[in-house]
């Protein structure tokens, strides 16, 4: 349903059918970078828990991570348990024995150059992903191929999703995150339209969907971020709304980790 | 203490002589089709008496015994005086013929029938009429007097080949924009590229930038009162006209001859039509049609009745995946009464209805989302001419608003739960009162207040959010209970001072409220846009208005200069949260910020008039900001609409009787927007971080087009003529968007992509009338 500014977006383009796309340079404005945190305790023993940390970078430079090394990284699980995250790599800190627990909180602790910051997140109660489907959606003259996930969103308030999709291993740029203020209880059945042309599925691919259950303040980060930081935004651009406490933007979150695939027919 | 302010308003009456009056009045009309004639001049020879027309051709002045020449006077007609012996009151019926076109050295153009005048109190107001911006050039060849007031000062574009429009730093939901008095909630087709206003049907769009007279309420930041025709009451004709985009039909004619009339005009695109002869495109649609229709009829001498309806509607649908239509309709019922030479009265009935319709289907999922507003209107206006120094103008309004938030609903299979969200109800009282007082030969005083109140009904849920927009708890009102009640006194004050005949200064004051808000976060027209209405949360923005201007008619009236300086402040502005979830929410409010803003700016205008050349040049310099918490860390930053500089130039020549050639440039200051100041990575995928809110700005936007008219027959029965002209005329790239993405062959690469719309757009339409 966020798509639907994105449709009246494109209507304009197409009936001005002399509306044309040109790359420009401007001048922008750069700021001091910023700490970001991408933090995530799962229940899948594969991924286990990991938390990346870098800085933000200027527009104008190439998109590899600034990594941000050194820092001390802890994970507490409700009041118990404190598990730190060692430095794996240059910026990325992990614990693969970490494995999160429905219910349980978390309690995210970064410490860098004496700056604390800090975040929490609880894990909801997993939702089972039934299957992933293959279907025809005809869109401005031509007919193209979608995948459809299909889900039980179970009767009472509070389910939260949020779903990836890759394409042939390579994650496609788009995020679909749903509250269930109008699919309570509901068979959910909702296509992952992509967004750029070139992203089309076309016959032989095979198309992976990652769908996480998340927690409210997750599902309002994601929201927020594919209405306006994704560079088009559908609404005035503005940062993602991040769950981090302290001088730094990204997210942490708790979330329940399911995998379906399927080859495109 | 309301009867305690009447009383005060009023207290400059009480001063007057009380020597005997008696008054001229009567009605002014077109001798050609009959049509009243708004803002026409009615001057008494060698003195400083004089008054004006108003909406409905009525006049009334006041004179103490004696003989006058009175001089009535309107733009584009041929002056007419009349010797008057008053000893008792008079009733002066007035036709005037039309101008002399060919003898362009003849016409007469009255400084007090357009828009900016030297003479009175009124500023901040623009007028326009069809036959004088017939020739101006447009996109697409279709006539819209919403995109030819774009050319004025202090009123600004939404966007490229947009009818939205900003007047002196306001949102485009600040302006009021009523259709023979009938609210119109969305006055845009096909995403503003056409406005609801079919050219052929309209007599004349009156623009108040500020110094609202105290009739009209309800806006913040301007007032677009826009009157159709009547219909010709002397002869039937047929007129019409074929363009690239749209056909357009119109038949008016008399009941009884110069007594009553009608006409109804219908306008429809048809590139759909083109659309289906594509196989792929097949089954796609987008049109929009609308019609108008009128019928006055005089039921005595003193008794006129005029109904008015307006219906529109655009559709737009691809694949029967996605399909959206819109529409606004309004009916007018509309009574004069004459009491007495002195008295004119008006009595209003109004019905206005704009709702949308959103149909989405993808495999299962058949899902609608609805949204309606409606209006029920009852208006009462008097005119009072008190003597030849005071005319008062006095009433009331109540409007009956229902809205219908939000309405979603899916088939059996859908993954959605039907939500209907409760209907709102209020009530949008006010009354009114304005005295214009004319002390002596230089001075001119209006002095007025309008006070308003708006009762919040019950009928269903209302809320309590808290500052992130969590709904904190929830109250059921019933229908008959008033949830909250607002209540805002609007003072109206100018004065006009004429230094000599030919130059004045004005200054006024101006408070509006506004209880209906639109919250957008498009820059353009969105059918899909959101009208609330005040509630227990949303408060009644508030604007506080400051104006001075001079004027000034230059070599014996072929040029115009005006300046005019505002200084506005708003209260209780909106704006949407980050993050926020317009069409999937439980209520709107939840996803509201509340803020200030503030707006100054000073615009020059130098006009020609008169000759085989006329036109204009305007210029605005202007700033407007907003500080809503919650936004931008609570710092004031600049508003979407803020635009340093707009310039417009704007140029007619009647090159032969045949050919009549115009053209125009605009350039402005690009709109504050909010280009990212860092990026990163978060899940793989590229974040932009932005620092501070509308701090960048679009490139500077400019643009030239041409016209040129060809009258290619006129005889006394047939008028035909073909109408040409090319938007964009140097092909500039103007920005519409500009956005961030990873490049498609190195996507570790950050691509900044500019869309432009319009380059070189040719139209040619052919006019007839018979």
């Amino acid at each position: 349903m966020k798509k639907i500014n994105s449709i009246i977006h494109i209507a304009i383009l197409v009936f001005a059918l002399s509306g044309c796309e040109k790359v420009i340079d401007l001048d922008l404005n750069t700021t001091t970078p910023v700490i970001v945190i991408d933090g995530q305790v799962t229940n899948s023993s594969t991924i286990g828990s990991i938390v990346k940390l870098s800085y933000t970078n200027k527009v104008k430079s190439d998109n590899s991570i600034v990594p941000l090394p050194g820092a001390t990284v802890t994970i507490q699980e409700d009041n118990g348990t404190i598990y730190s995250l060692p430095e794996e790599a240059n910026g990325i800190y992990r614990n693969e024995s970490l494995v999160g627990i429905t219910g349980k909180t978390y309690h995210l602790k970064v410490v860098t150059n004496g700056v604390t910051l800090t975040s929490s997140s609880k894990m909801p109660a997993m939702v089972n992903f039934d299957s992933l489907v293959v279907e025809d959606f005809p869109i401005f003259g031509k007919t193209v191929k979608v995948v459809t996930p299909f889900y039980n969103d179970p009767k009472g308030f509070g389910n939260n999703y949020n779903l990836f999709m890759f394409k042939n291993g390579r994650l496609i740029k788009d995020a679909f995150a749903y509250d269930d203020l109008f699919i309570d209880g509901k068979t959910v059945t909702f296509p992952l339209i992509n967004s750029r042309e070139e992203d089309e599925l076309k016959k032989g691919d095979f198309i992976e969907v990652v769908m996480n259950c998340i927690d409210y303040d997750n599902y309002k980060y994601w929201f927020s971020f594919s209405q306006s930081s994704t560079g088009s935004p559908q609404a005035v651009p503005d940062n993602p709304i991040s769950n981090i406490k302290g001088k730094a933007i990204g997210i942490f979150g708790a979330n329940t980790y399911q995998k379906r695939s399927v080859v495109i027919p | 203490m309301k009867a305690l302010l009447l009383l005060s308003l009023f207290s400059s009456v009480q001063k007057v002589s009380g020597q005997k009056n008696y008054t001229i009045s009567g009605s002014i009309k077109s001798k050609k089709n009959g049509e009243s004639i708004i803002g026409a001049s009615i001057e008494v020879s060698n003195s400083n008496y004089g008054t004006t027309s108003n909406e409905y051709g009525f006049y009334s002045i006041s004179l103490v015994p004696g003989t006058y020449q009175i001089v009535y006077s309107a733009l584009g007609k041929t002056p007419d005086t009349v010797r008057i012996n008053l000893v008792s009151n008079v009733e002066r019926n007035i036709s005037l013929l039309e101008a002399n076109y060919e003898l362009a050295s003849v016409t007469v153009t009255s400084s007090k029938s357009s828009g900016r005048s030297v003479a009175g109190s009124q500023m901040g107001i623009e007028r326009l009429s069809v036959p004088e911006v017939k020739n101006i050039p447009v996109i697409f060849g279709e006539k819209d007097l919403l995109k030819t007031i774009q050319l004025l000062p202090g009123i600004k574009t939404a966007g490229d080949g947009n009818s939205g429009i900003f007047v002196r730093g306001g949102s485009t939901d600040q302006n009021q924009i009523i259709l023979d008095e009938a609210n119109i909630y969305n006055a845009a087709h096909l995403f503003g590229f056409f406005s609801t206003f079919n050219s052929d049907a309209i007599k004349d769009i009156a623009v108040y930038k500020g110094a609202m007279p105290a009739q009209y309420g309800g806006r913040l930041s301007s007032v677009l009162d826009v009157k159709m025709n009547e219909g010709n009451n002397q002869n039937a004709g047929v007129g019409g006209s074929l363009g690239l985009i749209s056909a357009k039909l119109n038949v008016e004619g008399p009941i009884q001859k110069n007594k009553s009339s009608f006409l109804i005009t219908a306008r429809r695109t048809y590139a759909d039509v083109f659309l289906k002869m594509d196989e792929k495109y097949k089954d796609n649609q987008l049109f929009f049609y609308d019609l108008n229709a009128k019928l006055n009829y005089e039921l005595g001498k003193k008794d006129k009745l005029y109904l008015s309806g307006y219906f529109g509607k655009d559709v737009l649908g691809f694949n029967n995946q996605f399909t959206t239509n819109w529409g606004n309709g309004t009916g007018t019922l509309r009574w004069n009464h004459i009491f007495n030479s002195r008295l004119f009265s008006n009595t209003s009935v109004i019905y206005s209805n704009y709702n949308y319709e959103f149909k989405v289907k993808n495999g299962t999922n058949d899902i609608k989302i609805f949204s309606q507003i409606r209006d029920w209107n009852l208006k009462q206006d008097y005119q009072y001419s008190i003597n030849n120094k005071n005319n008062l103008r006095f009433g009331w309004s109540v409007i009956y608003h229902i809205i219908r938030p939000g309405e979603i609903t899916g088939n059996a299979t859908s993954s959605i739960n039907d939500k209907i969200q409760d209907k709102r109800y209020s009530f949008e009282n006010a009354i009114y009162a304005s005295n214009v007082f004319k002390p002596n030969k230089n001075l001119n005083i209006t002095l007025g207040a309008r006070l308003s109140g708006f009762n919040v009904m019950g009928g269903g849920k209302f809320f309590n959010i808290d500052e992130k927009g969590y709904i904190k708890d929830t109250v059921i009102y019933a229908r008959e209970n008033i949830v909250k009640t607002y209540c805002n006194l609007e003072p109206r004050v100018s004065i006009g001072y004429m230094l000599n005949v030919n130059t004045s200064i004005k200054a006024a004051y101006t408070r509006n409220a506004q209880y209906m808000h639109q919250i957008t976060n498009s820059n353009g027209s969105n059918p899909l846009d959101k009208w609330a209405s005040t509630s227990n949360i949303i408060k009644p923005q508030i604007s506080n208005q400051f104006s001075l201007g001079y004027y000034s008619n230059i070599l014996l009236n072929t040029y115009e200069f005006t300046a005019e300086a505002y200084y506005k402040e708003m209260d209780n502005v909106l704006d949407y949260r980050n993050g926020a979830d317009l069409f999937l929410n439980e209520t709107i409010e939840a996803q509201l910020l509340f803020g200030k803003g503030r707006a100054y700016g000073i615009e020059f205008m130098l006009k020609k008039k008169t000759g085989k050349l006329t036109g204009w040049i305007s210029y605005t310099l202007s700033k407007s900001e907003r500080k809503i918490n919650g936004i931008n860390n609570n710092e004031w930053y600049n508003a979407t609409q803020d635009r340093t500089h707009d310039i417009s130039l704007v140029g007619m020549y009647q090159l032969s009787k045949k050919w009549t050639l115009s053209g125009n440039f605009v350039f402005y200051t690009g709109g504050a927007v909010t280009f990212p100041s860092g990026k990163y990575q978060v899940n793989g995928q590229t974040v932009y971080y932005y620092n501070s809110r509308n701090a960048d700005r679009m490139p500077n936007y400019h643009r030239l087009d041409f016209g040129a008219t060809l009258q290619l027959k006129k005889t006394k029965k047939w008028s035909k003529e073909l109408v040409f002209s090319l938007y964009n005329v140097y092909g500039r790239e103007n920005a519409f968007t500009i956005n961030f993405r990873d490049n498609k062959d190195n996507p570790n690469l950050t691509e900044i992509v500019q869309t432009s719309l319009f380059r070189w757009v040719p139209s040619i339409s052919y006019n007839f009338k018979f």
